[in-house]
Formats: C-alpha cells, sequence, structure tokens
C-alpha cells in the first residue's frame, strides 16, 4: 500500500516556525510499524527528518510522538490500526508541553526533572535481614504495585493531560505513577514524605480524572487509577 | 570546547555502567555520560530473569551455576571468571533487592525463581529453578532500580552525550572525547579512569533482538585505540525471536514450559538434545531450527519454527513428563506478559492459544573488551591491564561467557562485574592523580566527524549499513563456512573503503543530527564486522555459538585459547591466539574438564 | 493566555476519548452555572434590601435573552450535576476506571433523558407567557441595568489587579497564589462531598423553580400559590414571592430559609474553589494570577455574607409595598 507521512517538522538552526511536511511511501505493509516508516523516509528520502528512537519494540520509551493526533510509540502502532486502503496518510507531530528542539524531538528534561522531584527510588533504612537474605514480601503485597513498575518514562502519559499542556509545573500523570509504584511498596518507608511532595498545588489535585493518559499509555498502566490511589491516600491520610 | 574534570568517567547507562556508577560515585567524583537517557538502554529489554544459586524454590549451589556456566560456554569461559560470577551473583541479586527491585514473590515471601536454559542442578542433572525474575521484564527493573538509586545518590549524568574518542596520553587513558548531541558540541571529559559499558552491537546481522543503538561503540572506540577485541567470533543467535522482526521471545517461555515445534508438529528438540529438550544452551537449540529449517521442516516451508506456550500443549507435555505441575491461561498472563503483549501487538498473534512464529536472532556478543576480574581491560595474552581503561557488561568479555552465554546470565554479568568494576576504579582514583591532557587531544575526531558532517559521496550510510547485515546474517550467524566468512570479510573491507570515501549524508546542521550520529556508528559497526568476520574466519573448529560446516567438530588441542584482534597498522585487522582459558577449576575437579556437551 | 489558548487549541486536535469531551463540558458548564450563581445571589438579596431593584431583575429575567440562558442553565446543572457524579465515583473508586468511558456516554444519555421533558415543561412556559400579553422588559432596559454588573465585574477585576501588581512591587514575590497541601486535600474532598450534597438540594430548586412554578410564575401573576408553601403571592410581585417563601413556617422551622443557606454556602464555595482551579491552570502570569485568586477569596466570602444577610433579613410587608409600586410603574 502507499502511505504518506505527514510530519510537523521544524529546525530551529533555520526555521522561523514549524510547519509541516508529507512524504510518500511505497511498498508499505500493514503490519510496518510507524517507526519504520519513519526510518523510510529518513534513509531513503530525507536524512534530515530527526526523531529518537532505540529498541523499536516498546520497552526503551524514546519513540513517544502524537500519530493521528495521539500519543503512541512509534514503534508500538501498526499501519493497519490507523486505518487500510491504497492510500493512506498518518500524521505526526511531536509530544505537546515539552520545548521542540528538532522535529520529532523534544526537551524531556522538565518531565526528567518532574520525575526526580517525586523521590523516584526505594528509601528504607533499616539494616536488611541480618541473615544477610532479601526483605521478605508478600506476593500480595508484591502484586499492589506491579502496575506502575512497567512505567518507561516515555511522557506520553504526560503529554497528553490538558492539565499539562495548560500548566507544565504540574508534576504529570509519569512522575505521579513513580511515586505511586513506591508508596504501595510494602519495603519502602518514604511513603509520608512522597505524598506531602504530591499533596501541593502542583501534584495530583492538578489531575481532573480525565483519562488521557490512561489511553495514551503505551504500557497499559492503570495511570488515573494510580493517580487516584495517590489522592485517596492523601485525602484519607493512609496507603491502606 | 568545554572540558571537564571528573576521576572516574563512565560510558553508558545500562546496567553494567549504573552499578558501576553506584559504587564508584560512592568515594570519588563520578560522571555518567549515556548517548540515551538512561532509562532507554537495553538492559531494559531484557526479559527472563538473572541467574543466581539463591536456592529459593531448590536446592543449589553456585558450583553448580559455575558448571552450568563453562560447559554452556563450551568451555572457554575462563572459570575463575565462571566462579566468581556464580559466587557473587548470590549477594549480587540479594543487593539489588535491597535497593528495591520488585522480584516476583514465592508464597513465603522469598525471590521467586524459574527454569532456564542449560541451568540444572548437580553438574547437569535436571533442569533447576534459578532465574529470578520480575515477570518478563526483570532488566526493565534492574535498569529502573538502578537508574532509581544514582537519582538517590546524585550520581552526575550527561545524557544524550555520544562519546566519540578515547583520550591516551602515553600508557595512561585520561579521558574521553563526546559530543553533546543537542548542540553538536564538543566536550572533553579529563579523568583518571574510564569505563565502558556501552553494551552489544547486534546491529551488525540483519535480523537482531538488538535496539538500533547498539552499535557497539566503546569496543570500536578502544580498538582504534589500540585495545584488542576479544573472541568476537563468538556471537549468539537467540533461538526465539519474532519472525522476521527479531524481537525477543524470552528463554523463560520454555523456563515455563513452552516447546519448540516443527512443521510437522514435532517437538523436535526431543532429537537434538534427549535430556533437557527445549532447555538445551540457546546455540544448540539456535543450531537446532537452523536445521529444521534447512531441512524443510520450517513452518509451511518457511524460516521459522513455532514456540508454543498455549496451556493444552504444555500440560500435555507435563504429563508425559511425569510432572505434577500444570498451568493456566491466567498464569502465563501474569508470568508472560510483555511477551504477550508484543505478539498481540505485531504478530495479531495471542500466544495463549495460538504459537508464536520464531526464528533465531543476532542477540548476545561473549567477545567484547578483554577485562580481568576487575573489570580492568587488559590487552595482551599475559593479560597486562591498561591502568585507567575498565570495561563491564556486554562491551566487555572477562571471559565468563566463553562460545556460547547462558541465559540469565548477561543480567548477572551486568551486576556481578558492574560492581567489581565500580568499586577497583574508585579505589583506582583514589590512589592516582590526573594525568595531564596531550596537546589538541579532539583534533582527530574533530576532523573526522566535520568529514562526515560534509560527506558528500554517493552512498547513503543505511545502503552500506543494510549491505554489511546481509552479508553477515548470511555468512557469518548460526552456521558458517570457510568461503562464506571470507565473502563477507571481502564485502565489508569494500563496504568500508565507501564508508570511508563515497558516503553522502543530507544533515549539515549543529543541532540533535541523527544523521551524523548514524552515519558515526556505522564506522563502528563495520570495525566490529570485521573484526568478528575475520576472528571467525581464523578459527578452524566449531565451539558454542561459533559452528562451521567445515570444521565441524571442537579441537580443544589447538582451539582452547582466547583469539585477540588488534587494529594493524594499515586499518586491517590482526589476530592472536596465546591467550589461554583459565582451567583452575578443572585443575581441582575433574567434572570441569572439557568433555563432549550433551544436554 | 497562552496556556488558555493552547489548551483550546490542543484539546480540539487531540484525539482524547470522551474523557476529555467531559472534562471540557463540565469546565464550560461549571463556568455558567456560576457566573449565574453570582447574579442570582446578589439580585435575590435585593428583595430584602431594594425590593424594585429586585422587581426589576425578575422582569429582565422574563425578557427572550434570560429565558435563553435559562435553558442553558438547567442543561448546565444537569449535566454538571450528573458528570461531577461520576467523577466523585471514580475517585472514590479509581479500579473502576475501565468503566469510564461507559459513565461518560451513561452521564450524556441521562442528562438527555432529563433535559428532554424538562425543556418541554420549560417550552410550555415560556410559549404560554410569549403568547399571554404580559409586559416584557426591553432590551435597552436590560443593557442599562445589567451593565452594571459587568461594571461591578470589571472594577473587582482591575482593584484586584492593581493590588496585586502593588504587592508585587514591595515584596518582589513571584510566585501565584498556592495553598499549601493540606488545604488542597480539603478542597479536594469539599469539592466531592459538597458536589454530592448539593445533588438534592439543587435538583429539589430546579423543580420548584424551573418546573412545577418557572420565572414567569414569580411576578406578575397575582394570587398564585407560592410553590413549595401554603401561602399565595397576593401582590403577585416577586418580592412577595420570595418573601413568602422564607417565611413559611414547618413545625415552626423557617425550612425554605435552611434549605438557601445551605444550598448557599455549598454551592458559593463549590463554584468559587472550581473557579480558582481554572484559574491556576490558565492564569499563568504572577500579577494575575494573583490578583483572580484574591478576587476569588473575597467573591466567595463576599457572597456568602450578602446571600446570608438577605436570608436573615427576609422581605416583609413594607418591601412588597415597594415592590407593588415598582411594578406598577412600569406597567
Amino acid at each position: 500500500m502507499q502511505v504518506t507521512l505527514r510530519i510537523r517538522r521544524f529546525n530551529p538552526e533555520k526555521d522561523q516556525k514549524p510547519y509541516w511536511a508529507d512524504y510518500t511511501l511505497d511498498n508499505v505493509e500493514p503490519t510496518d510499524r510507524v517507526l519504520e516508516l519513519l526510518h523510510r523516509v529518513k534513509w531513503e528520502q530525507d536524512g534530515t527528518l530527526s526523531f529518537r528512537r532505540s529498541c523499536a519494540h516498546g520497552v526503551c520509551g524514546s519513540d513517544g510522538m502524537r500519530i493521528n493526533g495521539m500519543n503512541r510509540l512509534a514503534c508500538k502502532v501498526l499501519v493497519n490500526t490507523l486505518g487500510e486502503g491504497d492510500a493512506l496518510t498518518i500524521q505526526i507531530e511531536p509530544l505537546l508541553g515539552l520545548r521542540v528542539i528538532k522535529d520529532l524531538i523534544v526537551d524531556m528534561e522538565p518531565f526528567f526533572e518532574h520525575y526526580r522531584s517525586v523521590m523516584p527510588y526505594f528509601v528504607n533504612d533499616d539494616p536488611p535481614p541480618e541473615d544477610g537474605r532479601e526483605r521478605l514480601q508478600s506476593p500480595e503485597d508484591r502484586e499492589r504495585f506491579d502496575d506502575t513498575t512497567k512505567c518507561i518514562l516515555c511522557a506520553c502519559c504526560t503529554t497528553s493531560c490538558p492539565s499539562f499542556w495548560a500548566n507544565q509545573d504540574y508534576l504529570g500523570p509519569a512522575a505521579i505513577v513513580q511515586a505511586h509504584r513506591f508508596i504501595f511498596d510494602s519495603r519502602d518507608h518514604a511513603a509520608e514524605e512522597r505524598l506531602k511532595i504530591l499533596a501541593e498545588t502542583d501534584g495530583v489535585w492538578r489531575c481532573r480524572t480525565i483519562y488521557n493518559c490512561t489511553m495514551a499509555c503505551p504500557r497499559e498502566i492503570e495511570v488515573t487509577r494510580a493517580i487516584g490511589e495517590v489522592k485517596l491516600a492523601i485525602a484519607r491520610g493512609s496507603v491502606e | 570546547m568545554q572540558t571537564h574534570q571528573y576521576e572516574a568517567i563512565i560510558v553508558g547507562g545500562g546496567g553494567a555502567g549504573l552499578m558501576a556508577a553506584l559504587y564508584a560515585s560512592r568515594s570519588v567524583k563520578t560522571a555518567v555520560i549515556s548517548k540515551l537517557y538512561p532509562t532507554r538502554s537495553h538492559t531494559g529489554a531484557a526479559q527472563g530473569g538473572i541467574g543466581a544459586a539463591l536456592g529459593n524454590l531448590e536446592e543449589d549451589r553456585p558450583e553448580w551455576h559455575a558448571f552450568d556456566t563453562v560447559k554452556g560456554g563450551d568451555y572457554l569461559s575462563d572459570q575463575d571468571a565462571a566462579l566468581t560470577l556464580a559466587e557473587e551473583a548470590v549477594s549480587a541479586v540479594i543487593e539489588l533487592e535491597h535497593l528495591g527491585l520488585p522480584f516476583d514473590r514465592t508464597p513465603d515471601g522469598r525471590i521467586s525463581q524459574r527454569r532456564f536454559g542449560g541451568h540444572t542442578s548437580n553438574f547437569g542433572d535436571k533442569p533447576v529453578r534459578r532465574a529470578c525474575h520480575a515477570a518478563d521484564r526483570t532488566g526493565h527493573m534492574i535498569l529502573q532500580t538502578l537508574y532509581q538509586q544514582c537519582i538517590k545518590n546524585e550520581v552526575t549524568f550527561f545524557d544524550e552525550f555520544q562519546v566519540v574518542d578515547l583520550i591516551r596520553s602515553g600508557d595512561a587513558v585520561v579521558g574521553v572525547i563526546a559530543v553533546n548531541i543537542d548542540d553538536g558540541e564538543l566536550h572533553i571529559f579529563h579523568s583518571k579512569a574510564v569505563l565502558f559499558a556501552t553494551g552489544g552491537w547486534g546491529r551488525v546481522w540483519e535480523i537482531t533482538s538488538n535496539a538500533h543503538s547498539l552499535t557497539g561503540d566503546g569496543n570500536a572506540i578502544t580498538y582504534r585505540r589500540g585495545v584488542p577485541m576479544q573472541d568476537m567470533e563468538f556471537f549468539q543467535f537467540h533461538p526465539t525471536g519474532i519472525y522476521k522482526m527479531g524481537i525477543l521471545i524470552t528463554e523463560g517461555v520454555r523456563g515455563e514450559g513452552g516447546v519448540l515445534i516443527n512443521d510437522k508438529g514435532e517437538r523436535f528438540m526431543e532429537k537434538y538434545a534427549p535430556h533437557i529438550k527445549d532447555l538445551a544452551s540457546r546455540d544448540v537449540v539456535s543450531r537446532a531450527i537452523y536445521l529444521e529449517i534447512e531441512a524443510g521442516r520450517g513452518i509451511n516451508g518457511q524460516r521459522y519454527v513455532y514456540l508454543d506456550v498455549t496451556p493444552e500443549t504444555v500440560n500435555r507435555y507435563l504429563a508425559e513428563a511425569g510432572e505434577d505441575r500444570r498451568i493456566t491461561r491466567e498464569y502465563i498472563e501474569t508470568k508472560l506478559p510483555d511477551i504477550l503483549d508484543f505478539c498481540r501487538t505485531y504478530l495479531g498473534v495471542d500466544p495463549v492459544t495460538e504459537p508464536m512464529p520464531v526464528q533465531p536472532t543476532a542477540h548476545y556478543g561473549m567477545g567484547g573488551i578483554p577485562t580481568d576480574l576487575h573489570g580492568r581491560v587488559v590487552v595482551d595474552a599475559q593479560r597486562t591491564p591498561l591502568p585507567g581503561l575498565y570495561a563491564a557488561g556486554e562491551c566487555a568479555c572477562v571471559s565468563v561467557h566463553g562460545a556460547n552465554r547462558l541465559g540469565t546470565n548477561s543480567l548477572t554479568d551486568l551486576i556481578v562485574f558492574g560492581r567489581r568494576a565500580g568499586k577497583h576504579m574508585a579505589e583506582y582514583c583514589q590512589g592516582a592523580d590526573f594525568v595531564a591532557l596531550p596537546e589538541n587531544p579532539a583534533g582527530e575526531i574533530q576532523e573526522e566527524l566535520e568529514r562526515l558532517r560534509k560527506a558528500d559521496g554517493t552512498r547513503k550510510p543505511y545502503q552500506i549499513r543494510e549491505e554489511m547485515r546481509q552479508v553477515m546474517m548470511k555468512h557469518v550467524s548460526v552456521f558458517r563456512t570457510a568461503e562464506g566468512m571470507q565473502e563477507a570479510v571481502e564485502t565489508i573491507r569494500r563496504l568500508k573503503d565507501e564508508y570511508a570515501n563515497n558516503l553522502h549524508i543530507d544533515d549539515r546542521g549543529k543541532r540533535f543530527n541523527t544523521d551524523l550520529f548514524e552515519a558515526w556508528e556505522l564506522g563502528c559497526l563495520l570495525d566490529i564486522a570485521e573484526v568478528t568476520a575475520v576472528s571467525a574466519l581464523a578459527r578452524e573448529e566449531s565451539r558454542g555459538a561459533h559452528s562451521r560446516d567445515d570444521f565441524p567438530k571442537r579441537n580443544d588441542e589447538k582451539w582452547m585459547v582466547h583469539t585477540l584482534a588488534y587494529r594493524a597498522a594499515d586499518g586491517g585487522v590482526e589476530l592472536n591466539h596465546k591467550k589461554p582459558v583459565d582451567m583452575s577449576l578443572a585443575e581441582k575437579d575433574e567434572k570441569f574438564k572439557p568433555k563432549e556437551r550433551v544436554y | 493566555m497562552t496556556a488558555l489558548a493552547t489548551t483550546v487549541t490542543e484539546t480540539l486536535r487531540y484525539r482524547g476519548k470522551v474523557g476529555q469531551w467531559a472534562w471540557v463540558l463540565h469546565r464550560l458548564t461549571g463556568l455558567g452555572v456560576i457566573v449565574f450563581l453570582i447574579l442570582h445571589v446578589v439580585d435575590t438579596s435585593w428583595a430584602a434590601f431594594y425590593p424594585s431593584d429586585y422587581e426589576q431583575a425578575i422582569r429582565e429575567y422574563q425578557s427572550p435573552l434570560f429565558t435563553i440562558g435559562e435553558f442553558f442553565l438547567v442543561a448546565s446543572v444537569v449535566f454538571h450535576a450528573l458528570n461531577g457524579l461520576r467523577i466523585v465515583t471514580l475517585d472514590y473508586k479509581p479500579e473502576w476506571w475501565r468503566y469510564q468511558e461507559r459513565a461518560t456516554l451513561l452521564v450524556f444519555a441521562l442528562t438527555l433523558l432529563v433535559l428532554v421533558p424538562t425543556f418541554a415543561v420549560m417550552l410550555d412556559h415560556t410559549v404560554a407567557f410569549y403568547t399571554s400579553d404580559r409586559d416584557i422588559a426591553t432590551l435597552d432596559e436590560i443593557v442599562q441595568t445589567q451593565s452594571l454588573f459587568v461594571m461591578g465585574f470589571v472594577v473587582i477585576l482591575v482593584v484586584a489587579l492593581a493590588l496585586s501588581g502593588l504587592y508585587g512591587l514591595v515584596t518582589r514575590s513571584s510566585q501565584g497564589v498556592k495553598l499549601s497541601g493540606g488545604w488542597e486535600a480539603t478542597l479536594w474532598t469539599y469539592m466531592r462531598v459538597s458536589g454530592v450534597l448539593i445533588l438534592p438540594l439543587v435538583f429539589g430548586h430546579l423543580v420548584l423553580m424551573h418546573i412545577l412554578q418557572g420565572v414567569f410564575d414569580i411576578a406578575g401573576v397575582p394570587e398564585l400559590e407560592v410553590v413549595g408553601t401554603n401561602a399565595i403571592n397576593q401582590s403577585g410581585t416577586a418580592v412577595e414571592f420570595v418573601g413568602a417563601r422564607w417565611n413559611a413556617l414547618l413545625a415552626g422551622v423557617a425550612v425554605w430559609r435552611i434549605y438557601d443557606g445551605l444550598l448557599l454556602a455549598l454551592a458559593a464555595i463549590h463554584g468559587f474553589n472550581g473557579l480558582r482551579y481554572i484559574v491556576n491552570d490558565y492564569a499563568r502570569s504572577v500579577w494575575v494570577n494573583r490578583a483572580l485568586n484574591w478576587a476569588i477569596f473575597f467573591g466567595v466570602i463576599a457572597l456568602i455574607v450578602v446571600g446570608a444577610a438577605a436570608l436573615i433579613a427576609g422581605a416583609d410587608e413594607t418591601a412588597y409595598k415597594l415592590a407593588t409600586d415598582m411594578l406598577s410603574s412600569v406597567q
């Protein structure tokens, strides 16, 4: 089939403002990933097209972008999920809410800054078990936070959130998901401090239960649910 | 040009690099330079587990783990390294747990373990549950946990900086040169010690499980600066990559009971490894699949076989084997969620009800930058260290994996040897002084990058790259012949020439010039492809992942040595076959002496 | 304003699912209701303090411009209430998120289900009114009086901005108004609790004042029974209508004053806090953010004080008389 990629391009070195560029590709397989099409454009037609990518199968989180109006990983979207027919147009834009560095590449620094601000690391200063072995945790306690361990920090959720579009001080879904992973880990001891950070004006309360983040997550994390659980934990003053 | 000074520089933000950074940063000023955001590293794609003889579910011992590692490596593993790996694996995994890694748990709250290819109890007796795992995203959890701890410990990161050269001053290693990808500016990092942890080079082959970023940068950089590449002919083809795409399907699938099936519906591994069947080591299984395909027993005559983990099939074979265990759909969903997701997304196949089409996929380099047990890079057959230079992880060759790596041992390697290297590096830095930088250290690489940026020939990087990948896939993969490899060497040399004289790139800008860096990475790939093909051509035997039609037997008389490949003055490859394999365990214990490998 | 502009354009462009559209409508309807609430509380207080002005206000509410507005108001209240209930449910049961899309569609469906008969009845009232020979306020009248409201809003904003600017110059503060985490959590809970508590009150109010009787019945129909009481609106003035309601006793208790008082307190704080959320999302300039936050803070206090004072003062025969005089003067 023939596919036209309509790509939002911008190179601050030479462009005054962003523009749309069309690239037509022949012999596209319906099972091709959008990332493969981007590669074909870059390799066969225009090497200046810039985007991030690495693993190409949805685990590294490099290639988050807006595809046909929704935040997705280019390597996890197959052409046949975007439409059929001999001629298809796919629209591709950078993620919204982060500064565009070049073409589909956005500045991830503010995103990672929010991530770092929620203490996204395990805290337990008790001495480990005396037998030198692992801390124990029941399968149920482990299950409690399983969903949020899946996050790959691709920013698809955070940049799908209208609250984040309006106000980039909002910590955003991804940071809250990361905090959730530790808040509900029975072995961790810093839940209270994290909840305090998240209770601030730019924390969880900016979430309006819109669900764009949940829909955007390429790892199918129940993002809004996780945020909801954190809100309740703050409101009730306890993680249970 | 900005100059930074850190006592320790770590190149690469994957498992080994971050583990080393955690240790080094405790006592010396450390920076991690990574061409990706560290959480994008390919450690995160590792699925099935990390091997350690915790014995949480059944009896297990580090000696058994060491034995499996040596046998799996087809006796090319350095045995002191294998023992170190197996012994320290236990404390390393416990340490990861203490750092917060969310392992799956047994009912009594311990780290859950499962079976994996080549891992046995009692020196090859029967499969053992040794792979500590977090569903099928163990690598993701390791990467995340280590990155999180680095943030906690305020490790300095230079993200999206591409290291392009190593600075040597006389005998000392004094730093690296990196480009800030964002604005294209060169930065000089002056240091007392440098650790390379840049991962693999699977992108040399057409079908690979490796990320686009795995282009062997660290290996190429050190190789160009006089460091030999060890055992590069041994590159593992994982038996089960998704057909055509190469995406990895973890061995954990077979660990949970999945079986390989050919076009006739036979569980063909019964023929090739009657004892542990589908859980034989990877080289064995990959060859078996290849042979089945060559014999026309690929599914519908195509170049793939089925990997079947549907509960009906698995339970049937479990019953046949007289095991009590049975699996359910839900069990598969919780144990292999990502695998199910990959198959559903990319193939439209639901592994819970249908078999998955798989073929061998280029996966892991056993060889690499030679190091000792402390991660110090050693540069000759006498294992003489190069002061201030370290390597760990896939880019390094300790050599623990020998001629073939066992599943789960890569993650163990990262943690055990990443930790060792980090510790040693810190000690080294505390006792060493900064050596002055040489005059204009970046001159050479700056010139090369400028050449690439302005390259105005007729061949685009991807054309050269695809040709290289195809020829390597055809001639330097699961089965090899002298003629094929010769052809590969010649093709690579021609491609190198085109790369040097007739390259064309489009992007002349400075900002985030991925066109330029893809071209630069291609240069690394070409060097490594050449080293691999030349090393493989010279080794006239079949051992582990290196299987030759023209030399089908292992030859311990002549080839119980590591290959060292140096860059010759004319840019070619110079081989040295004088480095012996460490046999310290065999000297004390009969069981570790080389014998025929039967699974 | 760029924050708001971006949000508007990107909300239109981003292919969010129904959840996103429900959120947009929730904001718009909330905004509509709070604006009406402010007008409504202020002018209803005139029944106690400026009876003839109140009579004039109701006259204007009976005019076409406000009649259309009433339909929007009722639709807004119904959607905001039902969607709010959905959000409250999902906020307290986050694990039910899988049903959110279906729940949203259900909210849309229920909104329609409630609105169709409601609008039918309201339309009936409206048609009856416009086909009668009753007197209707002219546009001139409306502009003359309502522009005072607009000017009031403008003055408040200007004063707030000026004070905020002054404050900024003196303190060099570069922060907008941020509440402590404890306050945010309390307000978050308050929004949900008040939202649920308002529901019966607001729907009761809706039935009484828009379905059983409407704005056309409040004034200009002498000797009509005041809905929800046994009282008869002798003078047919809006002031007496309101006065009679507030004065009606059930077992010696002025139930309607309590009812209206509760509605006022719950809705005003809910509405103004909602306004605060919107302000903090889109007013990114520190001065403007601070000004609007102050305006909201003092606004809600003022509104509750004014409303409560009116409820306590009530309206009596003297007021009815003034209202009657006013009505006869315009007719």
